[in-house]
């Protein structure tokens, strides 16, 4: 049998071929710890788009409407035409309650900016909704577009759009099952033929926003059946869950 | 070796065993971070971390699972087994930064108790691709934690040792939750690949260096036949001076030492957590365990005084040149005369 040396760890110093032994695996593994962290950083192919603006607000002036989910209208520069920002409360939290009060007013108010692809969403500063003079009451221009079968999934439009990186799939899912508990508005995410996303506000049949029925399909593979409206700049899929389809 | 329970204390050895084992995990967490950062900006800090100290844990943990049978099968590596409890104990404060990271970022602020959120979010059972695996991590942080907090000689001695095994190997267990975690988790998402072949590895290394080192040992585990109460072991020459062989007798592993002529039988298992005491030395005219030192005189299985440890001892003959070991232990502690061997030593 080849003499192998014995170490006890409580002797003060190890026999030098052992040390030599033991060094060499050790700097073999720090190298591969820096090896390993580079390489799976580097794999991870879901991080990009989206932006939040996260503690800076900056004020915006326009009409708030509660229905079918919370959005300033916000008149465009030397345009009749007014583009939505859909408005969200800070945290898990829709803005459904603190807009309620000022419903089809025009207001001044602070938000911080969540955009990602064009797609603009306000996180609000609550307690400053300050209701303006003028124009009240706006009412988009809607086109309906016809019944669509759209393959996608479900995701909540605040992480989605800039507040998580990454914010869908299976990961985000339980995220994106609170953040909808909570009154964010659910968006049915489409990849289009070139794989871009589309992502479309789901309201029902009524116009109005889904209640908790909708929390078992989140972040699933899944087709839609309904109606495709276009309302201004905001694209709607008006649905019902018995239209749901799962696809995993 | 211990009084009470103090066991291993502090010294040189340990202080740069724990230097090195923080230096790794920093330069992995820095290489993860720094690269994540420059290769996506648009990445948010909280993913970042929860991604580099999960996987940080992770890769902990595959090397807590890798050196044991490493030592098994060379004893070279024992060094690296001496002070894995720190290795262990450091696994899991990396998972509980993950976990709480996580619990943070996905269920707190919302309209839900954080925990309460955790566990009914996603109820998905069903399903393989849809499966909740939030708290597949959730258990396995658990069993982490009793770990961790048992991981003490305290605990050792109070829940003793049967117990304590018992609840070391949920180990495995936890093991197999956290592989579930990930790859019904991140790689739903994530389907590179880089990621899951080396996942893949990982568990293949690990899988395959146990059962390589447990064969190794269900070698010498093949039962000696008895004869008249007593087991033929091999002869005396077939043991190196100061070494032991270890022999399944009545089922029970027994290590059978040489110190020059005196040959002596002792239990294979260490009564600090089981060490294999077959595969340590004698030093000092003491049989010393190859895990974490702790010794025993081999003519009467008690560690020197002040130490209170016994292991059962059993008696044995040369006969014909062989080495006879009696299949039936005595009581821990009891002495026992050895036998003497008349050849070369
Ligand atoms: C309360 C306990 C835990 C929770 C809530 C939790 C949650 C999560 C979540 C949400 C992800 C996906 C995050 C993402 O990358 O987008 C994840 C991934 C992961 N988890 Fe856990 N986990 C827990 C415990 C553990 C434990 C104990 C380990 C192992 C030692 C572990 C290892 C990992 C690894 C390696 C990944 C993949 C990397 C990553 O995506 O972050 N987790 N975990
Ligand atoms: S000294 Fe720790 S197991 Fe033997």
């Amino acid at each position: 049998m080849k003499e192998q040396p014995f170490y006890v760890g409580y002797m003060p110093q190890m026999e030098g071929q052992l040390a030599r032994f033991i060094g060499r695996w050790v700097v073999a593994l720090l190298v591969l710890g820096i090896g390993l962290g580079f390489w799976l950083a580097s794999s991870q192919t879901r991080l990009t788009g989206g932006f939040f603006d996260f503690g800076h607000a900056q004020s915006f002036e326009g009409i708030l409407q509660l229905e079918p989910q919370p959005m300033l209208w916000v008149q465009n520069p030397n345009s009749e035409t007014r583009t939505a920002y859909l408005l969200v409360a800070p945290f898990k939290f829709g803005a459904g309650p603190l807009i309620q009060p000022f419903d089809n007013q025009n207001v001044v108010l602070q938000g911080s900016l969540i955009h990602r692809h064009g797609r603009v969403m306000l996180e609000l500063v609550p307690d400053s909704i300050e209701p303006r003079g003028g124009e009240q009451r706006f009412a988009p221009q809607q086109r309906v577009l016809g019944q669509v079968e759209l393959a996608g999934e479900i995701v909540d439009a605040k992480c989605y759009l800039g507040v998580m990186n990454p914010g869908h799939l299976k990961p985000h899912r339980d995220c994106a099952v609170r953040c909808i508990s909570g009154g964010i508005p659910p968006v049915f995410l489409v990849r289009n033929e070139e794989g871009l996303a589309d992502v479309l506000l789901l309201v029902n049949q009524q116009m109005k926003p889904f209640g908790p029925e909708i929390l078992e399909w989140v972040a699933r593979p899944m087709r839609i059946k309904g109606q495709l409206v276009q309302s201004g700049n905001l694209w709607l899929l008006k649905t019902e869950a018995v239209d749901f389809h799962a696809l995993d | 070796m211990s009084v009470g329970y103090g066991a291993v204390g502090w010294n040189r050895q340990k202080k740069r065993y724990d230097f090195f084992l923080v230096l790794g995990i920093a330069l992995y967490l820095g290489a993860f971070m720094g690269a994540g950062a420059w290769l996506f900006p648009d990445v948010t800090a909280e993913t970042l971390m929860i991604r580099a100290f999960g996987s940080a844990a992770l890769i902990l943990l595959h090397l807590i699972l890798l050196v044991g049978p490493a030592a098994r099968l060379d004893a070279r590596f024992l060094p690296l087994l001496y002070n894995r409890r720190h290795m262990g104990v450091t696994m899991f404060l990396l998972a509980l930064i993950h976990g709480s990271f996580s619990v943070l970022q996905f269920h707190a602020f919302g309209d839900m108790d954080p925990l309460l959120s955790l566990l009914t979010a996603n109820t998905q059972w069903d399903s393989v691709s849809g499966f909740p695996f939030q708290q597949l991590g959730f258990v396995a942080l658990i069993i982490f934690f009793l770990m961790a907090a048992t991981s003490h000689d305290f605990w050792l001695v109070n829940l003793t040792a049967p117990v304590w095994k018992a609840l070391h190997l949920g180990v495995y267990v936890a093991y197999g939750l956290v592989l579930a975690h990930v790859a019904l988790g991140v790689l739903q998402a994530e389907q590179s690949p880089r990621l899951w072949l080396p996942l893949a590895f990982g568990f293949v290394l690990v899988a395959s260096l146990h059962v390589i080192a447990g064969w190794r040992e269900r070698a010498c585990d093949r039962e000696q036949p008895e004869e008249m109460g007593w087991v033929k072991v091999c002869s005396p020459q077939d043991i190196p001076n100061q070494r032991g062989v270890v022999v399944t007798v009545s089922g029970e592993r027994v290590a059978v030492f040489r110190d020059d002529q005196r040959i002596m039988a002792v239990s294979n298992v260490c009564q600090h957590q089981n060490g294999p005491l077959g595969e340590g030395r004698i030093i000092d005219g003491m049989i010393t365990c190859p895990w974490h030192g702790y010794q025993y005189l081999p003519e009467n299985g008690c560690s020197p005084p002040p130490f209170t440890e016994k292991i059962p001892t059993f008696q044995v003959q040369i006969r014909e040149g062989s080495i006879w070991v009696k299949s039936l232990p005595l009581p821990a502690g009891t002495a026992v005369e050895p036998a003497v061997w008349g050849g070369e030593s």
